[in-house]
């Protein structure tokens, strides 16, 4: 074929001349297969594996002669080539960081963004939280199995995060891996994380690394905001529902110089609109003013190390209450409301050591916490500051041993109002201050292909109460293509309480706050055992089917009493022991049609046992089980999610024997469905009913709400409540009996704008 | 228990042919395509991605699509989290950091300012990408592929 042209050109131009040359890269090496072509001819060549090239039996003239290759931009040079010259052309060609340009297929079945750890984590990508909307990760957990965000006052509907039936204190909120340390509740680390930032959340049950101390024994959630290369440029999102809650959500990326990216997002929630559907008297759920901010800031360094830094505000003003409760009323006995303003800050960070083939890393957290709030007449203010750092240094020791040694402070300032930070002898207030040093090593072993240890130790010293060892161990099988993992972890919790940070019902002001003895730390043991087991059948179903048993054992457990004397919470060490155990199963199914099914069921036991014998612990359900379908309707390109959660019986706490309210909670569950439909690259909208099957807990469940003082209520010698005609059932104003949010079905509607 | 028994047997009964795709390192492409050009087929993945689980579970190890992929092409497989530098046709890209994916899967796998899992490319013996899909390539399609580039 070529001969056949190559005669003729001969004939008509003449002496025929070479191109040859190499083809370099900005760092001198050669690109070998590289494309070299001459514009608006046929002729080109391809470099050989040294980079050198040869284009022969080119007629005289002048040409544009490119190089280009896949990972590099095209480099164009003008020659001139006269008869028979053999002419050297040699290319530089720059690193191309662009998109390719080519054209894309975009199917339905993908994922944007379980490591390979021996620790189980599970993955929720920001794809899974977005089938069943809502305004904070807060919410969005009662999604995931095994995790119930756990509202603990029907007034102010503020909550923790239950893991496996451990409460809020033993889970550690972390943010892209910086740890939020915190005391005042876990619940404001998750609330303003502007859901347009969030990648994916990574939850672990149990215990998880030794570098996240001691505290961390019931989990860890670690929430991972998107990575600056492929954020987008600007995202807005914005929902409301039927009872007027509004929530917006914007996302912005931003280069500040050559060297930096910073992601900016905003969460604005507010909820004004107070409701009584249930006619207690009392706002059905609380009304809210939320704003938070939150900026991560990413520098580029060479050898591509890590440098970032994350600041965060989160300002909200919260009030419940009775309905004609207005501001002025805040903390008088007029009428009853329970209002909170809460200014939190964070700033932490991420700064690898520029220290040549080792990799040293500092982390720093640094908060503060305000906190002014009122409980009908009870004041609480609180004030609360938290300094850490930690450095580590990872090494891989040998090919099998990868050692990470670190060493850890935190410093924790604490004031408020209450008895809790008196000195002794009740005279003057004393903050307390706490200093934790801590150091801990962890070894990776990957014993072979199918075994991996992880073996962990670490020891804090506290100024208070002393040496802390926290051994830690994680285990992990698997089978040669993965399709089996079994994963064994085991470690102990050491955690200081702070009643009133923690438990809110100590704050409500509706009982008396009584501590019987000086508080020791509680400690706890963890065994968690975790098989995953993956199908694939010849129709081209996945099936991950991934199950659980976990055991974790209390010594000196503080346990609040709220049985012995209804009008009082009483805080003591157990004398005895606490048993939270069960186990999980979630299986995930995905059809290649594009069905996706997601189910998880926990079955768990929390009792303690005193010598008075044995009991199941409060507000702690038996059974819950979650699930999330979706389908895809391609013609129409609708997604259609289908939600939901069940939950058992809880035991409720009882104002005494005589209270007529049922002392569990009903089976019941909370069912949502979404409709989702993209209209273009840029526009997207959605909507659907939440609470489809209308659920709400007793209208009762406010005790003597028509009464919030105890205006009428009458009292013994010790403080009783005594059955009156008007108060049959001796009880008080309390509104600890919670175990779900008041709000029944309701509509939602959004519109989600993204720019790349 | 005896059901969900029976329904685990189904599902081990159901599996597919025994196949696997050979995958290559890196390094050895370019060796080895200075022996032969083939195209390659470059598959980028993630660990805990299912469909990326289900891509080579239920497509890549059917007996037809393995034996393609390993006489006619370099398969090429990428996890866009390793943290590891890679050298690739020449270039070297960097690993995996906090505020990235690899370098490499980031480069050629980014549709549209987006990263989906999984993204597969196939690149033609000229190694320029000629084909490229974000989200699950079935066996269909991947048939269809191979009809095309005959």
């Amino acid at each position: 074929m070529f001969l056949f042209v190559i005669i003729p050109l001969q004939q008509v131009f003449g002496q025929l001349g070479t191109i040859s040359g190499t083809v370099f890269q900005e760092n001198g090496e050669v690109v070998p297969f590289a494309n070299v072509y001459l514009s608006n001819t046929n002729w080109g060549a391809a470099s050989d594996e040294n980079g050198q090239f040869k284009i022969n039996n080119i007629p005289p003239g002048e040409y544009q002669i490119h190089a280009q290759f896949i990972g590099f931009s095209r480099q164009s040079k003008s020659i001139a080539l006269s008869e028979n010259q053999n002419l050297t052309v040699n290319f530089e060609l720059k690193y191309s960081n662009l998109d390719l340009e080519e054209v894309v297929i975009t199917g339905t079945m993908k994922e944007m963004s379980k490591k390979n750890s021996p620790v189980p984590v599970e993955v929720y990508t920001a794809k899974y939280f977005a089938n069943n909307k809502n305004p904070s990760v807060f919410e969005s957990l009662q999604n995931v199995n095994g995790v119930r965000p756990q509202l603990n006052c029907s007034v102010c509907n503020t909550g923790d995060i239950h893991i496996n039936g451990l409460e809020g204190p033993y889970t550690m909120v972390l943010i892209d891996g910086m740890p939020i340390v915190s005391g005042l509740s876990t619940v404001y680390g998750l609330t303003g994380i502007p859901a347009s930032l969030i990648e994916q959340v990574e939850i672990v049950k149990g215990p998880a690394s030794t570098l996240y101390g001691s505290e961390a024994v019931g989990g860890l959630i670690n929430v991972i905001t998107k990575k600056p290369s492929t954020a987008p440029l600007f995202s807005a999102d914005v929902f409301t529902t039927s009872w007027l809650e509004t929530n917006a959500d914007i996302g912005a990326k931003f280069h500040l110089g050559k060297k930096a990216s910073s992601l900016l997002g905003v969460n604005y929630f507010k909820y004004s609109n107070p409701l009584d559907l249930n006619n207690d008297g009392f706002t059905d759920i609380t009304l809210q003013d939320r704003i938070s901010l939150f900026n991560k800031i990413s520098f580029d360094r060479k050898d591509n190390r890590i440098f970032n830094i994350g600041m965060r505000y989160v300002y909200e003003d919260r009030w419940g209450g009775e309905m004609n409760w207005r501001p002025a009323f805040r903390g008088g006995d007029s009428i009853y409301g329970e209002s909170i303003y809460t200014n939190r800050w964070e700033v932490f960070g991420n700064y690898q050591l520029p220290i040549v083939d080792e990799n040293f890393n500092l982390q720093f957290s640094t908060n503060g916490h305000h906190q002014n709030s009122v409980y009908g007449t009870d004041r609480y203010i609180a004030d609360q500051r938290i300094a850490f750092s930690q450095l580590t240094w990872n090494k891989k020791w040998t090919p099998s041993n990868d050692v990470l040694l670190g060493v850890a402070y935190r410093y924790t300032y604490y004031d408020d109002n209450t008895v809790a930070t008196y000195a002794a002898d009740s005279s003057r207030n004393s903050p307390s201050n706490i200093h934790l040093p801590g150091l801990f090593i962890q070894d990776q072993v990957t014993i072979n292909e199918f075994n991996t240890l992880l073996l962990g130790l670490r020891y804090d010293h506290n100024n208070i109460h002393g040496n802390i060892f926290s051994p830690r161990i994680n285990y992990k099988w698997n089978s040669k293509k993965e399709k089996t993992i079994i994963r064994l972890s085991a470690g102990n919790g050491f955690r200081v309480a702070n009643i009133f940070t923690e438990d809110h019902a100590a704050l409500t002001g509706a009982r008396e706050v009584v501590f019987t003895e000086k508080l020791q730390p509680e400690q706890s043991v963890n065994v968690n055992l975790n098989v995953v087991q993956k199908f694939y059948t010849k129709n081209q179903t996945y099936v991950n089917l991934d199950g659980s048993i976990f055991y974790t054992f209390f010594s000196n457990r503080i346990v609040p009493d709220y049985e012995t004397n209804p009008n009082q919470i009483i805080y003591a060490n157990l004398d005895g022991q606490a048993i939270s155990k069960g186990v999980s199963l979630n299986a995930d199914i995905v059809w290649h049609s594009g069905v996706k099914i997601m189910g998880g069921a926990t079955l768990m036991d929390v009792t303690i046992e005193e010598n008075d014998g044995k009991q199941r612990q409060l507000l702690t359900e038996n059974f819950t089980g979650v699930w999330s379908i979706e389908y895809t309707i391609l013609p129409y390109n609708l997604t259609i999610n289908y939600t939901g959660n069940v939950y058992s019986p809880m035991r409720l706490p009882l104002l005494g024997d005589l209270d007529n309210r049922s002392e569990y909670s009903p089976w019941f569950s909370i069912q949502n469905i979404q409709l989702t439909k993209p209209i273009n690259d840029q526009w997207s909208v959605y909507g659907g009913v939440k609470n489809l099957l209308n659920f709400t807990p007793a209208r009762n469940s406010i005790a003597r709400s028509f009464d919030p003082f105890d205006k009428n209520v009458q009292f013994d010698a010790n403080g009783n409540a005594i059955p009156t005609p008007e108060n049959p059932n001796a009880l008080t104003f309390d509104p600890s009996y919670v175990y779900a949010a008041n709000q029944g079905i309701r509509g939602f509607i959004g519109i989600k704008y993204t720019l790349k | 228990m005896k059901q969900l028994l029976l329904i685990f047997q189904f599902f081990l009964l159901s599996l597919a042919a025994f196949a696997q795709v050979d995958w290559i390192n890196f390094e050895e492409v370019t060796t080895q395509l200075a022996e032969e050009k083939k195209p390659i087929v470059l598959f980028i993945h993630t660990d805990w991605c299912k469909i990326c689980k289900m891509q080579e579970e239920t497509v890549f190890s059917d007996e037809i699509v393995a034996k393609q992929i390993n006489t006619q092409f370099y398969a090429l497989k990428i996890n866009a989290e390793e943290k590891q530098s890679l050298t690739f046709l020449g270039r070297t890209y960097a690993g995996a950091t906090a505020n990235r994916y690899h370098e490499l899967a980031e480069y050629l796998g980014k549709s549209n300012k987006e990263f989906y899992f999984p993204t597969l490319i196939i690149l033609n013996e000229q190694l320029e990408v000629v084909y490229k899909k974000a989200g699950l390539v079935s066996k269909e399609e991947w048939t269809e592929w191979m009809e095309e580039m005959k």
